[in-house]
């Protein structure tokens, strides 16, 4: 066994918090179970293998596929298409690279299909045919091609193929200041049949680069969060359905469109988006939502878990990568009263750059393509190829979450240890949901305890029902199961499930019986985690910032600048996560104006703390979870010195502090997740020279 | 103290004052008029004329059309005088048009010592201090052939068209003593509108050079001795004003100073044809659905997949993608690197109600079923769509001999009244039964000897259109 054990037998208790620091976040906990538990590493089961790529190619992967004669494909964003051979590295050979086909506009999607290659690019789907047999294409045929405003946001993606055989493609909208279609069909989902006729299928979307089949054959796209997007999700996309960016509606007129609503139907309200949708029939509220920050910020490709992978006991499952985390979610869907609902897990942290495509190799492994430029990573490498492979070993896992009529059923991996199962200490159930508004992103609101009132752990030990109080039709419902081990005493290596709770199955409710039952201590106990925040309304802001930020952010000239300030800088964010100005150098006790004007299209703030500490509070921010976005990702921490809030893509603020008095490199840094490591600068206190 | 503070940012004020003045009288370009007159003696080798025409296929072949406005050397055994301005400068910007023969010589020389040489460089993929637009070698006693500075590309165009040349020099200066202090620099230097140098000191004459010696001014000698060069438009300024610095506009621009270090991302083929789909600027227009096709020969075109036109062509380097390909590439446009030639975004075949209907500015979307492009073993484009019911194929390859590109259109299902237009411009000039030389010789088009091109004005100038009625291939080619 490789895993990694702890005993705190053999470890100091300072020695293991310190471990604890160092090793993921996920068992940040294991600490307070004490005596024996055992941590598990990614790594020790799915192991991740670099793919080497010549150092004059830019494969900044767009797109993947297999080609019959074993090669893996590439489309890059270059326009590029390379064909690998023996990207699994058999035989202790490298793999060889042959440029098979170029001059494509950002080719953000490949595919094999009856076989024939397909590349989607910004203007069109392109067949490509090697016609002489050497190896290179030599015939780009237009299968199918759409308008374009000229605007760079207009990216397009696909084709997958659906059951009756149609090219299924979708189009970005267009960016400036929010989402647009300045074009036909952007923000749509269409479909090209095998004679070259296209159909519009469904519209409402934002950015749409991932999207794929379960083993059903439903289409699932993933979306980004952004504007009318309060996180990212995957949604089933059926036939007529409206996604939920009012954008694209623009084009609802124009003949063959199957979707009924107009901009004018879609309301600007901060509810959740659920319940609007309960008024705006064809409005589809995500199948399961990933929460901001925590299970991503940019979610890519979809891979459903077929015969072709081998990647643990997960068949039937979907994968989704993500750009901005650099890492992968699992998710189990089912379908509930007619829709698809189900959880989200973490399953693999650390690949080398921003994750958009993943694919299951020939021998069954996943291959997974990436490319940070223009939005970084937290991989931190601009483009990669990596694979991902599954030891054999089995992982002690949440293997799914489903819902019950009145709680959850967790299926294990392995068998649980029944004690710290049957305890309801071992669990924490919140709900929360966010808004569905044109503004970009949202808070978390709404949040809500679920007290657990019985669990039963089944008689091999693989399934425990949890019955609980408060579910609400509609939310995310986060489980924590961080200190459920397995019977040979694993901690689990993701404790952490999102399950996004669209309908309460009908059914048979557990009987609640003395052996399961939660006792009113534990219960108390249960309750004592968090209280119940007011529903129907945004959390408080005012409540969630902690009280010693007074002073941390200030927004009008304090009256006693009576002669103003003694600087004024605008800082601006740049390309690559940066911020126009590096480097403030000011006086000791300067008074600062400072503006921070966010042209991007993304969120940003601006953090300045004491000497050392932008890493520090950038981490800070992360672990902020679900209270990040109403905190302004801005730490409740002493090294926190002054602050803007969490600007709006295109909104400007501006603060106003006095400069500290000790001389010193002071940084700061941007705290929206996965900023903090590039998007920071120094305000230099410079004592006056004699 | 406090007025002589006063005093001091008043003198600092008229200071100001005076040198906005000053570069503002010396910031118009004044041109030279092409006349004996302007010249210290003009040799008989040189001819005031209306234009000049050269033969692209002939040596040395150079021919005076009568008038005034142009200045053509022809020189001979006995005659090959340099043209000498009676005007003496220091500090220059000079802007000229030259029209060389085929595999002539001339040079212009700054201060008559200082040498932007003059040559037939067409179609040259290997340059030296001896190609049009280098800073030509110097020659001493002590030492032979050394220093001059190649071109930083090949931007030369065929014997017979008018080239533009722009160059910003700044001459030696001098302490009091009359020693040296700086050596004479070509800031900048334009070639068909293409930096060709930049920054290159010159510590001494050119070799041939009026002087051995330096000074604060000299005139302005044209090379006559050397080969047939006609001349037209010289102008000078003292003063230029300096490049603007960054603003805020274009923010997020590669170059922009919000860029710390941008490493430009360029594309240009040495072995074979390169293809690249970015948008591309049309005059203030953006084009969204169009490939760039670079060729190791530096003959480089643009094609508009949806209206089916050959829109620019150049030569030089191929093109720079950090637009599109550096962060997001917010502006996803390429960049032709070269000496741009712009045609027309227009359709090529269109069905017009007869032969005296206006040419359609554009098919609109959904009109033009564009069907993508083939390549052939030497990766020439053939592309292919169906417009008006007609299937058009086109092909443009550039020609083996590096002259050009020729473009063949091939339709099938010929509908009644369809035409296919050749070119277009301000200006159609016959040369010959196949030759035409457009937009007062900035380049040709030769025809095939079989079609019969109508030649027509329009609303922009005259245009050249082939009825395809009789069902054939059209084929021309574009040379320059």
């Amino acid at each position: 066994m490789n895993q990694f054990s702890v005993r705190t037998s053999i470890i100091k208790p300072a020695k293991l918090a310190l471990f604890l620091t160092l090793l993921s976040g996920s068992i940040a906990h294991a600490q307070k179970v004490g005596d024996s538990a055992k941590l598990q590493k990614e790594e020790d089961f799915f192991p991740i293998k670099t793919i080497p790529i010549p150092e004059d190619v830019k494969l900044e992967v767009g797109g993947m596929t297999l080609l019959p004669d074993d090669a893996l494909a590439v489309s890059t964003r270059r326009g590029e298409v390379w064909k690998i051979s023996n990207p699994y590295m058999k035989n202790g050979l490298a793999p060889r690279y042959k440029l098979f086909a170029e001059g494509l506009h950002e080719a953000l999607g490949l595919n094999f299909v009856n076989g024939e290659l397909y590349a989607t690019h910004r203007s069109e789907i392109t067949r490509l045919r090697d016609l002489d047999g050497d190896g290179e294409a030599d015939e780009y045929k237009t299968v199918y091609s759409w308008p374009l405003s000229g605007n760079y946001h207009e990216y397009a993606y696909g084709p997958i193929v659906d059951k009756e055989g149609n090219l299924v493609v979708t189009l970005n909208l267009a960016w400036r200041n929010m989402g647009e279609s300045l074009s036909r069909w952007h923000g749509w989902m269409l479909k090209i049949d095998p004679s070259g006729k296209m159909k519009p299928f469904a519209a409402g979307f934002r950015s749409p680069a991932g999207f794929g089949t379960n083993s059903e054959g439903d289409i699932f796209y993933a979306e980004n969060q952004g504007d009318w997007v309060g996180s990212g999700g995957i949604t089933h996309v059926t036939e007529g359905s409206f996604m939920g960016n009012p954008a694209s509606l623009v084009w609802a007129d124009l003949p063959g469109s199957p979707v009924k609503l107009r901009p004018s139907d879609i309301p600007n309200t901060n509810e959740p988006k659920f319940e609007v949708a309960k008024r705006v029939p064809g409005l589809k509220a995500p199948a399961v939502w990933f929460p901001h920050s925590i299970l991503g910020v940019s979610t890519s490709g979809i891979l459903n878990y077929s015969a072709n992978g081998k990647m643990g006991p997960f068949q039937g499952q979907l994968f989704v990568g993500d750009q901005g985390q650099s890492k992968i979610m699992r998710v189990n869907l089912e379908k509930i009263k007619g829709e698809y609902q189900g959880a989200v897990f973490l399953f693999r942290e650390g690949f080398s750059s921003g994750i958009l495509r993943m694919i299951w190799g020939s021998d069954s492994s996943m291959l997974v393509g990436m490319t940070a430029r223009g939005w970084g990573s937290t991989g931190g490498q601009d483009h990669g190829l990596q694979q991902l492979e599954w030891k054999g070993k089995m992982p002690f896992e949440i293997k799914t979450m489903k819902a019950m009529p009145d709680g959850f059923e967790l299926e294990f991996t392995r068998p649980v240890d029944r004690k710290s199962a049957r305890d309801a200490a071992s669990y924490k159930l919140t709900s929360f949901i966010y808004q569905y508004h044109r503004d970009y992103g949202s808070p978390v609101i709404n949040q809500g305890s679920c007290p657990i009132k019985a669990i039963e752990v089944s008689a091999d030990g693989m399934k425990v029902r949890l019955v609980a109080d408060s579910l609400k039709e509609g939310y995310i419902h986060e489980l924590k199961a961080e200190a459920v081990r397995s019977a040979d005493n694993f901690l689990l290596l993701h404790n952490t499930g999102y399950y996004t709770l669209n309908h309460l199955p009908d059914g048979q409710r557990l009987a609640i019986t003395s052996a399961n039952k939660v006792m009113p201590a534990m219960d108390h106990h249960m309750m004592g985690m968090g209280a119940p925040v007011a529903s129907g309304k945004p959390a408080d802001k005012a409540a969630a910032k902690p009280k010693s930020a007074a002073g941390k952010h200030i927004t009008r000239q304090p009256a006693s600048w009576t002669k103003g300030a003694d600087n004024a800088f605008t800082i601006t964010p740049i390309p690559n996560l940066k911020y126009s100005v590096a480097l403030l150098t000011v006086k000791p006790g300067a008074k600062i104006k400072l503006t921070f004007n966010n042209i991007d299209d993304m969120l940003h703030n601006i953090v300045f703390t004491v000497p050392g500490a932008a890493d520090q509070v950038g981490e800070l921010a992360l672990k902020l979870g679900l209270n990040g976005e109403v905190m302004s990702y801005v730490p409740n921490s002493s090294s926190v010195l002054y602050h803007s809030k969490l600007l709006q893509p295109k909104e400007s603020e501006t603060i106003y502090f006095t400069a500290p008095e000790k001389p010193g490199d002071y940084p700061y840094v941007c705290t929206y997740p996965g900023h903090y490591l590039s998007m920071k600068g120094i305000l230099r206190v410079v004592a006056a020279t004699k | 103290m406090r007025s002589s503070r006063f005093a001091y940012l008043f003198m600092l004020f008229i200071v100001l004052q005076s040198s906005v003045l000053f570069a503002q009288s010396d910031s118009n370009f004044v041109s030279i008029a092409l006349k004996p007159e302007s010249f210290r003696k003009m040799g008989r080798n040189w001819t005031v004329a209306s234009n000049a025409m050269a033969d692209f296929t002939k040596e040395h072949d150079l021919k005076a059309v009568k008038g005034e406005g142009v200045l053509v050397n022809i020189p001979t055994a006995s005659n090959g005088e340099h043209l000498v301005t009676t005007q003496e400068f220091g500090d220059l910007e000079l802007e000229v048009d030259v029209m060389m023969a085929k595999n002539s010589n001339s040079g212009i020389y700054l201060q008559g010592r200082y040498e932007i040489q003059l040559f037939d460089s067409w179609k040259k993929t290997a340059l030296n201090f001896s190609d049009m637009g280098a800073i030509y070698s110097r020659w001493t006693d002590a030492r032979q052939n050394f220093e001059g500075t190649a071109p930083i590309m090949n931007v030369a165009k065929a014997p017979g068209i008018w080239q533009h040349l722009d160059i910003k020099f700044r001459a030696p200066r001098f302490n009091e003593k009359g020693e040296k202090i700086s050596n004479a620099r070509f800031e900048e230097v334009y070639l068909n509108g293409i930096l060709v140098q930049q920054g290159a000191s010159v510590t001494g004459p050119t070799r041939a050079s009026m002087f051995e010696d330096e000074k604060a001014l000299g005139p302005i000698m044209i090379q006559g001795d050397h080969g047939p060069v006609a001349i037209r438009n010289l102008k000078v300024r003292k003063a230029w004003r300096a490049r603007p610095p960054a603003t805020d506009e274009g923010y997020w621009q590669p170059g922009s100073a919000y860029w710390d270090a941008v490493n430009p991302v360029i594309v240009d083929p040495t072995s074979r044809p390169a293809f690249i789909k970015t948008f591309l600027m049309y005059g203030d227009r953006k084009l969204t659905h169009v490939l760039s096709v670079g060729h190791p020969s530096q003959v480089h075109f643009s094609y508009d997949l949806k209206q089916g036109a050959l829109f620019q062509v150049w030569r030089g380097q191929f093109m720079d993608l950090s637009m599109a390909w550096i962060d997001r590439g917010e502006t996803q446009l390429g960049r032709p690197m070269g000496s741009v030639i712009v045609l027309s975004d227009a359709p090529a075949v269109a069905r017009l109600d007869n032969e005296s209907s206006a040419w359609p500015d554009s098919v609109s979307f959904d009109d033009m079923d564009n069907k993508g492009y083939t390549l052939d073993q030497a990766r020439t484009p053939t592309f292919t769509y169906i417009t008006n019911g007609m299937n058009v194929s086109d092909r443009i390859h550039a020609l083996a001999s590096a002259d050009g590109l020729e473009r063949t259109i091939t339709c099938t299902n010929v509908v009644s009244n369809a035409y296919c237009r050749l070119i277009t411009g301000k200006t159609i000039e016959k040369v010959s039964e196949t030759l035409y030389a457009m937009n007062d010789r900035s380049y040709f088009i030769q025809v095939d000897s079989k079609l019969k091109p109508i030649l027509r004005n329009n609303a922009s100038g005259q245009e050249l259109i082939v009825n395809l009625n009789g069902g054939q291939s059209v084929t021309y080619s574009i040379i320059w």
